[in-house]
């Protein structure tokens, strides 16, 4: 089983629009690899991401935070979050404890896109 | 095909952070191999995780002696299934620091006490207990439904 | 036989055999030995044993006729001169009026020495010698009951002439031959010292036999003498609360100080006693190697007799338990001593159980008690276990000895319970018991909680319940269960790094 791994790409179309796919788990243990790759992203001026939750089999409340932590510091900067295509399991999670209605879910990058667009 | 009950399993294990991923797998297999229904399994996995994370996160500032002192007993019985996390640590806090929802949660942006909130959320029984000298015991119960019994919303 | 300048092999068989046979010889001589050893020391047992009985017989006695301290010393001093075979002894307590720490002889019997240097009065009426033996104040540390009331530990002097720390006026005032000292402890507290000197027989001296046996006796009479000694201080208007705290303070040094780690069970007892009334009590007591004795008991007498006719059940409960593994032979003959000490104006419920570790089973038989409660593995529904029998000390005889006795198989049960009747009748603000129904409820629910939790969560369900009103009969709990073995899974010490 992977453990946690990153991937980072712009999209195309917006190439200010960073997608960062996730794939093994975001625990206690992996969120600090999280942290340090999108605090380079921030440093580096990034202000809009999509996160791909598509490979994400797993996460934790160490994770939620960080994505917590992520989404706030890029609404500070003007940009925003926005989670790409949970695992069933993942949205479960999330969906159990009411974080679907806190951060932006989309099932498409394109819906993403737009909304980041807008 | 499931295990029989009472069945009870110990783990011991080392205060690292990577640790985690194993105890999860060991404990989403044992709760499936006892055959209960899919709906706990994810949140008795997550419970059992987070209560593990406190415990390596905030029992050992120092290295500790043992080389496996992190303890998770599951102890499956017919009407009930009982976790004990238990660390021979300084503490590993207590329920005090859980937000009380996800609305706090949000609003106070510390991201803190979140773990705790879902254990109390995803298992029906919570509780630390802290002996001086002893570490502290997170004792979590969920209460099973008979396979035949109607099952009111969750 | 010849023997040949080279040996054959012959030769060297014969040799071994010769040296097995030595050997065997003295090994089964040596065996034999000990087999002595041992019955002469069974033998000392069942002495002791019978002895001690009669002690805790009379003391039981003196409980219910209310004695004071003085007839309880002088009773005590008599009988253990005569026990232990010696001709005079005396009985020292601390001096609860002098300043420094003293001793002062407090009833003395027979021909009994100054144990200071005198001033060379020449003593002849036994009258004066106990009066100047009384008269004695001695230190810690000084002469040989100071020194055992100092270190806490007896002594056994066989040639008492040769013994420095008696003067020398002692040998003139009584011919000494050997003595015995024992200090009078309440767990580690020295409240006085026994003394007995010159065994009644001419020519004998005290053994280490006498020696256990007066350890034995002064360990159930620092008991009494502590109790009747602080009731003795108050004035009549203390009395009447003290004597309920005082007996609650001593049921509380009647309680095991720690629970016996048995392999393959787990066990757990909690005893809280009211301050206004009750009596009760539970034991564990280690029988043999795969045997446990586990008691829970109620004593219907208040204050101080209540508490010493415990004391007195207790010690003959401990004293019979290792000779029968039948519950109920063991409540019929605890009965028989009660019933002749207490002349039927106290009476005692009682639950003996025997854990049998091997076969996993726990007998048990019941005097009279609350039933016995177990969970059974699998069956969500508590079964009450109500084997007939009646209470002790009221009744002996035939209509006693219907005892029945009932065997719960472990293996197939979850929990079991033993309890006192202050947890079903717990009270609210309005009166209302806690009830049997909501205890089995709650056994209902929690029967896999295991005997710790379990009394836990009983404890506070009471407290819910209760609401504060303090309970007004003592609470007392005893819970087992087989331990479950755990299939024990050691982590992979190295988990793979992420990058």
């Amino acid at each position: 089983m992977k453990t946690f791994e990153v991937d980072i790409r712009s999209l195309d179309s917006s190439p200010d629009v960073r997608v960062i796919a996730l794939n093994g788990y975001l625990d206690a243990h992996t969120v600090a690899d999280f942290d340090r790759c999108t605090d380079e992203l921030i440093a580096a001026g990034t202000v809009k991401i999509i996160l791909d939750l598509q490979g994400l089999s797993y996460i934790s409340s160490a994770g939620i935070g960080a994505l917590m932590g992520l989404s706030q510091r890029l609404k500070k900067d003007g940009g925003e979050l926005v989670l790409l295509q949970p695992t069933q399991k993942v949205f479960k999670i999330l969906d159990l404890l009411g974080f679907t209605r806190i951060f932006h879910l989309c099932d498409s990058e394109d819906e993403a896109e737009q909304i980041l667009r807008s | 095909m499931s295990l029989p009950r009472p069945f009870i399993l110990e783990l011991r294990c080392p205060v690292e952070m990577s640790i985690l991923s194993w105890i999860r797998g060991v404990i989403a297999q044992t709760a499936a191999a006892l055959g209960l229904p899919e709906e706990d399994l994810s949140k008795i996995e997550m419970s059992v995780d987070e209560a593990c994370a406190n415990v390596i996160e905030h029992a050992y500032p120092d290295p500790p002696e043992e080389a496996l002192p992190l303890t998770v007993r599951v102890e499956a019985m017919t009407d009930a299934l009982r976790i004990m996390v238990c660390d021979s640590g300084v503490g590993a806090g207590d329920l005090r620091g859980a937000v009380k929802s996800i609305e706090e949660y949000v609003e106070v942006k510390r991201y803190r006490g979140l773990g705790t909130h879902i254990m109390q959320r995803f298992m029906d029984e919570v509780e630390f207990v802290q002996s001086p000298g002893e570490g502290t015991r997170v004792c979590m119960v969920k209460y099973l439904t008979p396979p035949n019994a109607t099952v009111g919303s969750a | 036989m010849p023997i040949l300048p080279l040996a054959p092999p012959q030769f060297w068989s014969v040799t071994t055999l010769l040296v097995v046979i030595v050997a065997a010889w003295i090994i089964i001589s040596l065996l034999r030995a000990r087999i002595r050893r041992l019955e002469s020391a069974i033998a000392i047992d069942t002495q002791e044993r019978e002895s001690v009985l009669l002690f805790l017989h009379r003391m039981g006695e003196m409980a219910t006729n209310q004695s004071d301290l003085e007839a309880t010393l002088e009773f005590i001093t008599e009988f253990i001169i005569d026990e232990t075979g010696a001709s005079a002894g005396a009985i020292y307590l601390h001096d609860p009026q002098s300043e420094v720490p003293e001793l002062r002889a407090r009833v003395v019997q027979g021909l009994f020495p100054p144990l200071r240097p005198t001033t060379g009065y020449v003593l002849t009426k036994r009258k004066y010698l106990h009066d100047k033996v009384k008269a004695e104040r001695i230190g810690l540390g000084e002469g040989v009951v100071g020194h055992v009331a100092k270190e806490g530990e007896g002594l056994l002097i066989l040639d008492a002439r040769a013994e420095r720390r008696l003067p020398t006026e002692a040998h003139e005032l009584v011919p000494l031959e050997s003595m015995m000292l024992m200090p009078l402890k309440i767990r580690e507290e020295v409240i006085g010292v026994f003394a007995v000197v010159n065994k009644r027989t001419h020519g004998q001296v005290f053994t280490d036999k006498d020696m256990s046996l007066l350890r034995t006796l002064a360990d159930q009479a620092a008991v009494t003498v502590k109790t009747v000694q602080i009731f003795e201080e108050l004035t009549q208007q203390q009395r009447v609360e003290s004597e309920l705290r005082i007996a609650s303070d001593f049921q509380r040094l009647m309680l095991p100080t720690q629970m016996p780690s048995v392999e393959g069970f787990e066990i757990a007892a909690y005893c809280k006693p009211a301050l206004e009334m009750g009596g009760d009590y539970y034991d564990i007591i280690r029988i043999d190697e795969s045997h446990l004795g586990l008691v829970i008991a109620d004593v219907s007498g208040k204050g101080v007799p209540g508490a010493l006719i415990m004391s007195m059940v207790r010690s003959a409960l401990r004293a019979e338990a290792p000779r029968r593994l039948s519950p109920a032979d063991v409540l019929r003959t605890i009965n028989q001593r009660v019933y002749e000490d207490t002349r039927s104006n106290v009476f005692i419920t009682m639950t003996y159980a025997i854990l049998d570790e091997r076969a996993q089973t726990l007998h048990f038989a019941r005097a009279g008690h609350e039933p016995v409660i177990a969970c059974p593995t699998g069956d969500p529904n508590p079964v009450l276990y109500t084997p007939d029998g009646i209470a002790l000390g009221l009744t002996d005889g035939e209509i006693f000895d219907v005892m029945e006795e009932l065997v719960i198989d472990l293996g197939e049960t979850d929990l079991v319970v033993l309890y006192t009747d202050g947890v079903v009748e717990a009270m609210d603000e309005e009166g209302r018991e806690y009830g049997q129904e909501r205890f089995l409820d709650l056994l209902h629910r929690q029967c896999d909680r295991g005997p710790e939790g379990l009394i836990q969560d009983l404890l506070s369900d009471i407290g819910d319940f209760t609401h504060g009103i303090p309970q007004h009969d003592d609470i007392t709990l005893l819970a087992l269960r087989r331990r479950r073995e755990a299939h024990v899974i050691e982590a992979p010490l190295r988990q793979g790094q992420t990058g």
